[in-house]
């Protein structure tokens, strides 16, 4: 049996920092077609750190924009 | 429904360096020179997770490409054109890596969860093979890419730092192909496809920019006006308003205003 490959990771997330959940009913409000993660709160439990930093998180939304819509919303799934 | 973190890894070494050669500029840029020393934690943990949203947007739009181009395949597309959308998920790839390293930059990952059985949504597959490539073209690239490339020339604008403006650039490089990818491709389909096949082409469209007003409805909501000057150079930010405005402008220019040149029917 050839040996196994392990990848290395590129990216590595520290759980509970900022956190957004994408899976659960998450999509009804935070269109991802131009946008970043979402910033109105309808899937994030956010860290102490992130809630501070709330006062930053609108320019933060424009930072992305290739973005195709989620199934909840944009999608067309509903 | 699965529930999964969104977490990355290059398998490396011949692989790696294969890919490198494929796309030669990702090695290229001047990773390691971010300092965010005087940048406030909480601004840095919103970049992170920003670009982390980014990468897994990226990411999303990988997916895409690849059923748009699954689609086109089983229409039988011009080969020309198939084989400029055949670059795409490649692209994707590295828009990808580019924003995961860029989060990896700024201190690490942030925490996503979702659900990889559910990234996009599919084109009807009773539908007939042209109208189902039509269907995901309209959406993915007549409206989520054209309307993404001025919006990402200004985010690349406002960047200072030589490093998030050199992923910017090669994000906004390739995008440009893919912005005009979907209105070649419609010029090519419509002839073949009836009248009420572009009807319901219409029909996505207006749900798709419903879905897009209804983003920029809760930008513009949650917006706080609070402007950090260091943290926005440093970390490529754009401003809501400005964003907002330049959003509204692009959307009836890059996407309603073509889309009704060719005679597709929009009601938003």
């Amino acid at each position: 049996m050839p040996p196994r490959r392990l990848g290395r990771k590129l990216l590595v997330a520290s759980l509970g920092v900022a956190a957004v959940n994408y899976a659960y009913g998450c999509g009804t409000t935070t269109v991802a077609n131009l946008a970043p993660p979402p910033q109105d709160g309808s899937a994030d439990s956010q860290t102490d750190a992130a809630k501070e930093s709330s006062a930053l998180d609108a320019p933060m939304e424009a930072i992305v924009a290739n973005l195709a819509p989620p199934p909840q919303d944009g999608g067309l799934g509903d | 429904m699965r529930e999964e973190l969104f977490e990355l890894e290059m398998l490396g070494d011949l692989f790696e360096r294969r890919y490198r050669k494929m796309r030669p500029e990702v090695e290229t840029m001047p990773w390691g020179t971010l300092d965010t020393t005087g940048i406030p934690e909480p601004a840095v943990v919103l970049a992170r997770k920003a670009w982390t949203g980014a990468a897994f947007q990226e990411h999303r739009t990988g997916v895409a490409v690849c059923a748009t181009l699954r689609a086109l395949m089983e229409a039988r597309a011009p080969l020309d054109l198939l084989a400029l959308a055949a670059r795409f998920p490649l692209d994707e790839v590295v828009h990808v890596e580019l924003c995961a390293r860029m989060a990896m930059e700024l201190g690490g990952g942030t925490e996503i969860m979702h659900d990889p059985d559910a990234m996009i949504v599919d084109a009807d597959d009773s539908l007939a093979p042209l109208l189902r490539a039509a269907d995901l073209v309209v959406r993915f690239f007549c409206v989520g890419e054209a309307l993404s490339i001025p919006l990402l020339r200004g985010t690349w604008k406002a960047a200072r730092h030589p490093l998030p403006r050199a992923i910017l650039a090669r994000i906004v490089r390739d995008e440009a192909a893919h912005g005009t990818f979907g209105f070649t491709f419609l010029d090519w389909a419509l002839p073949n496809l009836s009248k009420s096949d572009v009807e319901f082409l219409g029909s996505r469209v207006d749900r798709t920019i419903e879905a897009v007003h209804r983003q920029w409805a809760a930008l513009k909501k949650n917006r706080k006006g609070t402007w950090d000057s260091v943290a926005g150079d440093a970390l490529a930010w754009m401003q809501s308003d400005p964003y907002l405005d330049l959003a509204k402008k692009s959307l009836e220019s890059r996407v309603r205003a073509p889309l009704r040149a060719r005679g597709i029917p929009l009601t938003v």
